[in-house]
């Protein structure tokens, strides 16, 4: 097994399915642990507001 | 924060495919009410689905193996699937595919390739899933001269207010539009 071949053990899969929503899955984790991901990821990005998208209505830009 | 939508959205989307934008993941990170909303709707049995290139648009801010995985685990904690093979799925569907570059033209920039692909996707399941909506920011890259916008839902931040919106497919736009080009 390479360097590589470790780490790429070592990332997460995602829920990828090939149709149907048969393959739909249920939600692992509770909607703390969500919040707990959520709250690392906002860290991670740096211009956070940015990401969100720039205000959508010109009129309240103005307020 | 405030979130505000129509009172009978979770129960309208129940039983629906729904079909969710980058900009969506980003509003679920930063409005806990907005995630809440999403596993609602799961739970609802609404079924939430992406694509690869959204992850992608989503997860590009990771540094580190560790970080990539916490925005698959945030995907994953609300029980969307990501359909993987999306665009075989849809080069046979040649027609539509040169339709909808035709009516997203905004200006000379064309719409995002990842935009294009959940267009496609929308219209492509139409036919086949009991009921599929787009959810997304963008109002500007999704045409209502193909697409009808059903629903919105208003997120409240400390410097203003952000929308989400919905589409979904309209058969009777489609037609007209089919009947010019032939």
């Amino acid at each position: 097994m390479t360097n590589l071949d470790k780490l790429n053990k070592k990332v997460h899969e995602l829920n990828y399915v090939d149709s149907g929503r048969a393959a739909i899955p249920k939600t692992h984790q509770n909607r703390k642990q969500g919040r707990e991901l959520a709250k690392k990821i906002r860290k991670n990005i740096e211009s956070y507001q940015d990401e969100i998208g720039p205000q959508q209505h010109p009129n309240l830009q103005a307020q | 924060m405030k979130l505000v939508h129509n009172n009978t959205l979770i129960s309208k989307l129940s039983n629906c495919h729904l079909l969710l934008d980058a900009n969506v993941f980003f509003h679920a990170v930063a409005n806990d009410k907005f995630y809440n909303l999403l596993l609602d709707l799961h739970e609802a049995g609404c079924a939430l689905l992406t694509i690869p290139s959204v992850v992608f648009e989503f997860a590009r801010g990771a540094q580190s193996i560790k970080q990539f995985n916490w925005y698959v685990d945030f995907i994953n904690s609300l029980g969307v699937a990501t359909y993987k093979d999306v665009e075989a799925l849809i080069m046979r569907d040649r027609a539509f595919s040169v339709l909808l570059q035709k009516y997203t033209k905004n200006g000379k920039k064309g719409v995002s390739y990842t935009d294009f692909l959940l267009m496609m996707l929308l219209h492509k399941f139409h036919h086949t899933a009991d009921k599929i909506y787009l959810m997304t920011a963008n109002y500007i890259d999704i045409p209502l001269t193909i697409f009808d916008r059903t629903d919105l839902i208003a997120l409240e931040y400390q410097h203003g207010v952000q929308t989400q919106a919905l589409y979904k497919n309209s058969s009777i736009k489609l037609q007209e539009l089919i009947r010019a080009e032939v």
